[in-house]
């Protein structure tokens, strides 16, 4: 029975009244915005789906078979809704970020429908989600499947990445937004890459059935190791993508990112009754595999002799962080986090524990195969860079210059470093200056910042010089006297 | 003190000791260095002030020192071929594209060109750079003309001249008001923990403002 049924009809048609005004509110909110401060026309586009949607919910057809107290409970969170256009704005968002983000995105989702819109959040943290979904199920309860899908209809699915409001603070992690870009990749190759996964973990689902024998929880059993099989596997491909594409600089993030966490847990989470919800390999074997993809120790060795001349120790960090990731510890464990604590449970841990060399086994042999893919969808995309490079951005960092060009033989004009080694050089700094870090330095705070600035301008500047010297190269007027 | 001209200018720029040389990154265009000036364009963020309350601006008070950051001014952020009017008598904070870094034997000073000048848009100051200063400069751009400019982000808009000081001063880090800004930056009237902000009733105002 609907809420509906115990209302008087004046009791509805009041609290329809309330409802359709704050729609109106609402659309008269979205329209006021001005579009030349969303950072990217996506912005536009997430907003009419919103306008969509809204304005079926003020049909008047639509009205008279409403359900007036679902319909209003779930109008009083539509601010949350809102919020994601309201913050898309430029003031908060550095464009010189959503450049670089912009032209992964649009390389990677090439030939796809696929959009993505900005905005920033107060945490301090970065989601990549789809937009279209959320509204989806925003308004679920209220439109039925097919009223939805006619609002979806001929549009493209929309995705947003949110970035945090305190850029400066967080450069160098930005690097995991392509991990996050990841995802969204895998659900565009999946048929590829789901052929090549079962093909790799084949044996360990027949070791699972078999396990199990031929009850009927082996069905289940199989069903609930194949998802986190591949749950694993996705994660494996996210940072081989990032990897390809930022090298060191990713290397350095993730193990940012992972500061002070314990390194040989792998972790399946599970939601309550044993559906599966999420699985993440260790961090230890996340950067075993990192460090293979872009060479990491090739690039420890050259940098050893490169880095020589720098106030501050780079190649301590890179050091740590490949020992970290040796993945012949015998450390490793994995836990199932959540879910019901009983019988089932513990089978799954004990299984997952026993065959633990193997999926890392495969797991490494699924990655080969996704580094081929990657290799001949994206080529272009991936930067090699080396640590000569990175050594003149990190000079230049040391001396409170932005990583922004390499001047070789200290010759004007430079040649514009490319974002990966941008990020390595800013990822290498920030981690020197963590490992450094002492109580009583006051100056910390505003070295950090100090980082967190200069980088994001080496991201403007190295831009604008290419997109300049695209067109007018550096002698093009040929230095003519002036008066 | 002399001006530095091109030729010395040019090698100054491409000097591979980093206790003589000058860095101004991005230089775009080797027509940006003149015979004793080098040009610099407008960056891509810019402040200006909203309409508000106050009746009067008095930097020894506290409340309106710490108000300026968020309440007084708004960002706008532009990218390279976007304009931005700039209105009658109107004026914002703007700061140059180029970074700039001066060894501790050179100091600068920054000036309209003349070009614009003739159309009414004057950067409002002549600052004077500090040898050792690291950041892009902040520019108080008026339009003194009777109709609305439009600006862009990269447009040419001043110039910088350089002068050696001399003798040398030590090799110090610059702790000045401004370190290494890569945006406009607000007024910030007193130096952080100094007898002057002490003086004035301001202890850590500015350091709030950060």
């Amino acid at each position: 029975m609907s809420k509906d049924s115990n209302l008087s009809n004046e009791s509805r048609i009041g609290l329809l009244a309330k409802c359709v005004s704050l729609i109106d509110r609402a659309r008269t909110h979205l329209a006021e915005l001005d579009n030349s401060q969303f950072p990217t026309p996506a912005t536009d586009r997430a907003r009419d789906l919103i306008d969509e949607y809204l304005s079926k919910l003020q049909d008047r057809d639509y009205l008279e078979r409403a359900d007036a107290p679902i319909l209003y409970e779930a109008l009083l969170t539509l601010p949350r809704l809102l919020e994601f256009i309201d913050n898309s704005n430029v003031e908060e968002i550095a464009l010189p970020i959503v450049k670089l983000y912009q032209k992964l995105w649009m390389k990677l989702v090439e030939g796809h429908s696929i959009e993505l819109f900005y905005y920033t959040s107060l945490s301090h943290n970065y989601t990549v989600e789809s937009f279209t979904k959320y509204v989806e199920t925003f308004f679920n309860s209220v439109f039925t499947e097919k009223e939805t899908a006619e609002v979806n209809n001929d549009r493209p699915e929309i995705w947003c990445l949110s970035l945090s409001q305190m850029e400066g603070e967080h450069l160098p992690m930005y690097a995991m937004v392509v991990h996050e870009f990841g995802h969204v990749v895998f659900t565009l190759l999946e048929d590829q890459l789901i052929f090549s996964a079962t093909r790799r973990f084949d044996e360990l689902l027949s070791r699972g059935r078999h396990a199990h024998g031929m009850s009927d929880e082996s069905g289940d059993f199989a069903t609930w190791l194949g998802d986190a099989l591949k749950r694993l596997a996705q994660e494996c491909f996210c940072d081989i993508l990032a990897a390809k594409i930022l090298g060191i600089s990713y290397l350095a993030a993730l193990y940012e990112l992972a500061w002070g966490n314990e390194p040989y847990e792998w972790i399946v989470s599970e939601l309550f009754g044993g559906a599966f919800s999420d699985a993440h390999p260790s961090t230890s074997f996340r950067l075993t595999l990192i460090s293979q993809v872009c060479d990491a120790g090739q690039f420890l060795r050259d940098a050893e002799g490169e880095f020589k001349d720098l106030e501050q120790n780079y190649t301590g960090p890179i050091s740590e962080i490949i020992a970290l990731g040796d993945n012949t510890s015998t450390r490793e464990e994995c836990t199932i986090l959540g879910g019901k604590e009983d019988k089932q449970k513990a089978k799954r841990i004990e299984f997952l524990n026993q065959n633990l060399d193997a999926i890392k086994d495969a797991l490494l042999l699924f990655s080969g195969d996704v580094e081929k893919l990657l290799t001949s969808r994206f080529n272009d995309l991936f930067e090699i860079v080396n640590p000569s490079q990175v050594n003149a951005l990190l000079d230049r960092m040391e001396k409170r210059f932005p990583p922004d060009l390499i001047q070789e033989d200290w010759k004007l004009p430079g040649k514009p470093a490319c974002y990966a080694a941008i990020f390595t050089a800013s990822a290498l700094f920030r981690l020197s200056q963590m490992i450094e870090f002492k109580l009583d330095n006051e100056d910390f705070i505003q070295e950090w910042r100090r980082a967190g600035r200069l980088t994001l301008k080496a991201f403007e500047s190295s831009d604008i010089a290419q997109e300049y010297w695209n067109q007018y190269p550096w002698n093009h007027g040929k230095g003519k006297e002036r008066r | 003190m002399s001006v530095i001209s091109k030729a010395k200018l040019l090698k100054l720029l491409e000097s591979s000791d980093e206790d003589s040389r000058i860095v101004l990154t991005p230089l775009l265009s080797r027509d940006q260095i003149g015979n004793a000036t080098v040009d610099f364009r407008l960056g891509t963020t810019l402040l200006y002030r909203k309409r508000s309350q106050t009746a009067v601006i008095d930097v020894t008070d506290a409340l309106e020192s710490k108000r300026r950051q968020k309440h007084l001014y708004e960002k706008v952020r532009l990218r390279l071929h976007e304009p931005f009017v700039l209105h009658p008598k109107e004026l914002v904070l703007a700061s140059t594209l180029e970074y700039l870094g001066l060894p501790m034997n050179v100091f600068a000073i920054v000036a309209s060109r003349s070009s614009w000048g003739r159309l009414g848009k004057v950067v409002a100051t002549a600052a004077m750079v500090q040898p050792g200063y690291r950041g892009c400069l902040t520019l108080e751009l008026t339009n003194l003309g009777d109709r609305p400019m439009r600006l862009y982000p990269g447009l040419l808009i001043g110039h910088i001249a350089f002068f050696e000081v001399s003798p040398k001063l030590p090799r110090v880090q610059y702790r000045g008001r401004y370190d290494c800004p890569t945006e406009p930056e607000m007024s910030r009237f007193f130096h952080t923990d100094s007898p002057e902000e002490s003086f004035w009733g301001l202890d850590g105002v500015e350091r709030n403002l950060d």
